[in-house]
């Protein structure tokens, strides 16, 4: 019996990799026809500077959803709001009924969740329509460092989810 | 979302031409990626992938405009294309009769893909008042260049063991050439990297040396110094090829490891490390950045000395080294050259009146086909040695001059100024007639000369549009054959129009139109193989002694010193009053020129103007992030916002150009120019920033 395919897509990032350079921002923001009156990008970026021994350590993040295993966003949205893709496995957000309460950013440690000025919550879809023709998400693509990747493997999954939450727990982390 | 077709293109925001993949749906561009077959390798930049919104801005110049209100007041009524034709060409013609071809200056800013046609077209307009914003940019390397060995040169980094990156930092001005660099690391090549920030590139490369901006000179004669005392010089190619050794060697000397630590600003220790790096790798290359380098008024004597070390090394036309590409025998294979200067040469007028800037800037009018525009608000408001009438100008950025408020004053006097752009703003203002250019997607285009060098082997392109022009726009390259119909200017080539032009040019190539027009991909020119290095050093350099010219005989000729010496580049003003020391126009990724201020997408990474410092000299300040600063020269100041960062040194402020609402070249004084090229030292000003109090912010 021959098995279809799943295009299953889990993202990391490696902050080591990331130059700030900002070509994953603004594919996002094509891909997606981001109207930054309305909302902050799906994907954004954040410097982070430390000084070490004397020396000046930089390091640069960009944010958006990983679409986690066990998504504590949809766990307590009450109004169900989130759904997993059965196809490939990103999880996906319908803010049609999304009362903005916030929760769903509160849990996130991966500051994946933005709000419209309606006050609904928006979050990164996976590039959805890429994916469903086999083709790689904007940000993926846009890389010149390969920092934004999809990899499932779980040694992958775990460190990427560690370094990002360690460094997004910080406050000051600048734009 | 249907099935959109996916059309090629470039992206021509900057100039590194990188392809693009246009998915276009009815009519239009729905998302931009990179072309996977040219040197981006299927990779944009932050830039590059806001295309979209770069074309399809709200502030496009929709048709042609005449002006109705005062000049700068932004009031303009449409007119058509042949009202507007017919004007300039009346005006135009009729100043060249009554006053001569050269009481017009034609002027432009970026791009740079129609230069070869407009430099002809002001050829036979009658006129070598041709001048671009190379008067600031590009040129001055290629000046220093060309007076030390007749030729604009560049690293050939693929052989190099070890690369000088002088100034380079491709993730803000290049992303693409990061892939070769990085490759060649993991086979061996050493990088130093000499920034006076802290870049994500330096971050990447084996020794960072985070100088003063301004003092490279120093440090390359400091190099200089160590190789000759090291005897890490090439006696063989110094004795055959290299003019002035003798009075070099003597003037290093007086660069001793712990001046130029002083000078500098960088540990010894550091110094000490990349010159023993540079006499352990006999091979090494020299980042030759346009901008970051010249922009201090000693800018062309800084870059000579840089040269200075690929000739005492060897490495000068070597392989692995830094490669010349104009040469003085014809005999010389010239891989890329598909004929642009003849084209523009034939042309060209004869008794004409000395260039704009002539008188000031005697080298650079020598050496540079170009008037240096630095002088053109001067020429323009005293009227000497002879009126400048009209200006006709594409692309005009007045902003990028310092001193910027004379240039609109110059603006609002003279008798007739026509700009064409493809968004309205603060010079289009200025403007008698503004005309409507298109963007790369929206026009067809020839790529071949240097852009050869992009695909590594000799080659051409041609590209047609992937979408119907905007409203009324029209390519630059159109508007100027269009025009010359209408000038009545006897140029039987530019007046058949882009595509006869581009034929014409093709004729000598060996590709025809009709080959090239089928595809959108690169053709190689048959027959071209690559330039081998040492081929234009058998013939002897384009010098008025046949050699590198260590002492520069033209420089001694006109007066200034023929070693490539060094000199503090920044004001005069009293260091205690101003005690920072402002580097305007350092990149930022998400900006380029002028281009992305009304950018939306970009206010997302920088909302508003924004001044660099470091937090331990903010914290003497009392200033915190975004807090409302003052910057202030001796020449004026600008309300801002501080952006607190480390990747900015101790002393060192860094200010990114053009805001309309925070303009640093407004307290860039109008001479604070290099005297040899004429180059705004626009990255040594002395100034210091105070902390706006509360009732001031209104200000």
């Amino acid at each position: 019996m021959i098995k279809e395919q799943v295009r299953s897509v889990r993202f990391n990032f490696h902050p080591e990799l990331c130059v700030g350079c900002g070509a994953c921002v603004t594919a996002c923001m094509d891909t997606h026809d981001t109207d930054l009156d309305c909302q902050e990008p799906l994907r954004r970026m954040f410097r982070r500077e430390q000084i070490r021994q004397g020396q000046i350590r930089l390091t640069w993040y960009t944010a958006a959803c990983l679409h986690c295993e066990n998504a504590p966003c949809a766990t307590v949205c009450k109004k169900g709001c989130f759904v997993r893709d059965a196809e490939t496995n990103t999880m996906q957000l319908d803010n049609s009924d999304c009362v903005g309460c916030g929760q769903c950013e509160k849990v996130c440690s991966f500051l994946a969740i933005v709000f419209t000025k309606e006050k609904k919550a928006v979050k990164c879809d996976g590039c959805f329509e890429l994916l469903q023709r086999g083709l790689l998400p904007a940000c993926v693509k846009a890389c010149p460092r390969f920092a934004v990747t999809i990899d499932d493997r779980p040694a992958v999954l775990e460190q990427s989810r560690r370094q990002l939450a360690k460094a997004f727990a910080v406050k000051s982390l600048k734009k | 979302m249907g099935i959109p077709e996916v059309k090629k293109t470039v992206c021509e925001i900057c100039l590194n031409n990188c392809g693009v993949d246009a998915w276009v749906e009815d009519g239009r561009v729905v998302k931009v990626e990179g072309s996977r077959e040219c040197p981006n390798r299927g990779k944009l930049c932050v830039k590059g992938y806001a295309s979209r919104e770069y074309i399809y801005r709200e502030d496009r110049i929709k048709t042609p405009l005449r002006r109705v209100g005062a000049r700068g007041e932004g009031r303009f009524q449409p007119i058509t294309w042949e009202e507007a034709y017919t004007e300039i060409a009346k005006h135009l013609n009729q100043y060249k009769k009554e006053f001569g071809a050269d009481s017009v200056a034609f002027y432009t800013g970026y791009s740079k893909w129609y230069r070869t046609l407009f430099h002809r077209f002001v050829h036979s307009f009658g006129t070598l008042n041709y001048g671009t914003e190379s008067s600031s940019c590009f040129q001055a390397v290629r000046l220093a260049d060309v007076l030390n060995a007749g030729s604009l040169s560049r690293p050939d980094i693929a052989n190099t063991d070890l690369f000088l990156a002088w100034g380079f930092n491709p993730f803000y001005s290049g992303v693409y050439h990061f892939d070769t660099i990085e490759k060649l690391q993991e086979k061996g090549m050493k990088v130093i990297c000499i920034d006076p920030r802290v870049t994500p590139f330096s971050q990447l490369a084996d020794l960072h040396l985070q100088i003063k901006a301004g003092t490279d000179g120093a440090l390359a004669l400091f190099f200089g110094n160590y190789l000759i005392a090291q005897d890490k010089i090439d006696h063989d190619y110094i004795k055959k090829h290299v003019h002035g050794f003798e009075e070099y060697r003597e003037y290093v000397q007086g660069f001793t490891l712990q001046r130029v630590a002083k000078i500098t600003g960088e540990k010894e220790e550091k110094l000490v490390q990349a010159a023993q790096m540079l006499g352990e790798n006999p091979h090494f290359a020299i980042h030759e950045g346009a901008a970051p380098l010249t922009h201090h008024r000693n800018g062309v004597q800084n870059f000579r000395a840089l040269m200075a070390l690929s000739a005492i090394s060897g490495n000068y036309d070597r392989e692995g080294g830094n490669i010349p590409t104009e040469y003085a025998n014809p005999k010389v294979n010239r891989d890329c050259d598909v004929g642009d200067e003849t084209f523009i040469q034939e042309v060209r007028p004869k008794n004409t009146k000395p260039k704009i800037g002539s008188e000031r800037f005697p080298v650079w009018s020598e050496i540079i086909d170009e008037f240096q525009a630095m002088d053109l608000s001067r020429q323009i408001l005293e009227g000497t040695p002879y009126p400048i009438k009209a200006i006709f100008a594409l692309g005009m950025n007045v902003r990028m001059f310092p001193g910027d408020t004379k240039l609109f004053e110059a603006l609002r006097s003279v008798e007739f100024f026509v700009d064409v752009d493809i968004f309205m703003n603060d010079t289009a203002k200025y403007a008698d007639i503004v005309l409507p250019a298109c963007t790369s997607f929206e026009r067809s285009q020839f790529m071949g000369g240097f852009m050869g060098h992009y695909y590594n082997t000799p080659s051409v392109r041609y590209l047609s549009p992937v979408i119907q022009p905007l409203y009324e726009s029209k390519s630059d390259a159109d508007i100027l054959c269009e025009l010359s119909r209408y000038l009545d200017m006897e140029d039987s080539v530019l007046s058949k129009g882009h595509e006869a032009c581009t034929k014409y040019l093709l004729r000598k190539v060996g590709v025809t139109f009709s080959e090239l027009k089928v595809t959108s991909a690169a053709a190689r020119i048959p027959g071209k193989l690559p330039y081998i290095p040492g081929a234009n050093t058998e013939f002897g350099y384009r010098t008025p002694t046949g050699r590198f010219e260590l002492t520069s005989e033209i420089l001694r000729r006109h007066g200034f010193s023929p070693l490539p010496t060094y000199e503090e580049s920044a004001d005069e003003q009293d260091e205690n009053l101003y005690p920072l020391q402002l580097t305007a126009g350092g990149r930022l990724p998400y900006e380029f020129h002028s281009r992305f201020q009304n950018s939306r997408w970009k206010k997302y990474f920088r909302p508003y103007p924004m001044v660099d410092l470091n937090p331990k000299d903010a914290r003497d300040l009392s200033i915190r992030q975004e807090e409302d600063v003052v910057l202030e020269s001796a020449y004026g100041s600008i309300c801002l916002k501080a952006n607190l960062t480390y990747m900015v040194d101790q002393g060192a402020v860094f200010m990114y150009q053009d805001y309309k609402d925070a303009d640093v070249n407004s307290i860039i004084g109008e001479n604070h120019l290099d005297p040899i090229s004429g180059f705004p030292g626009y990255r040594s000003v002395r100034c210091r920033i105070t902390k706006v109090k509360a009732k001031e912010g209104a200000k």
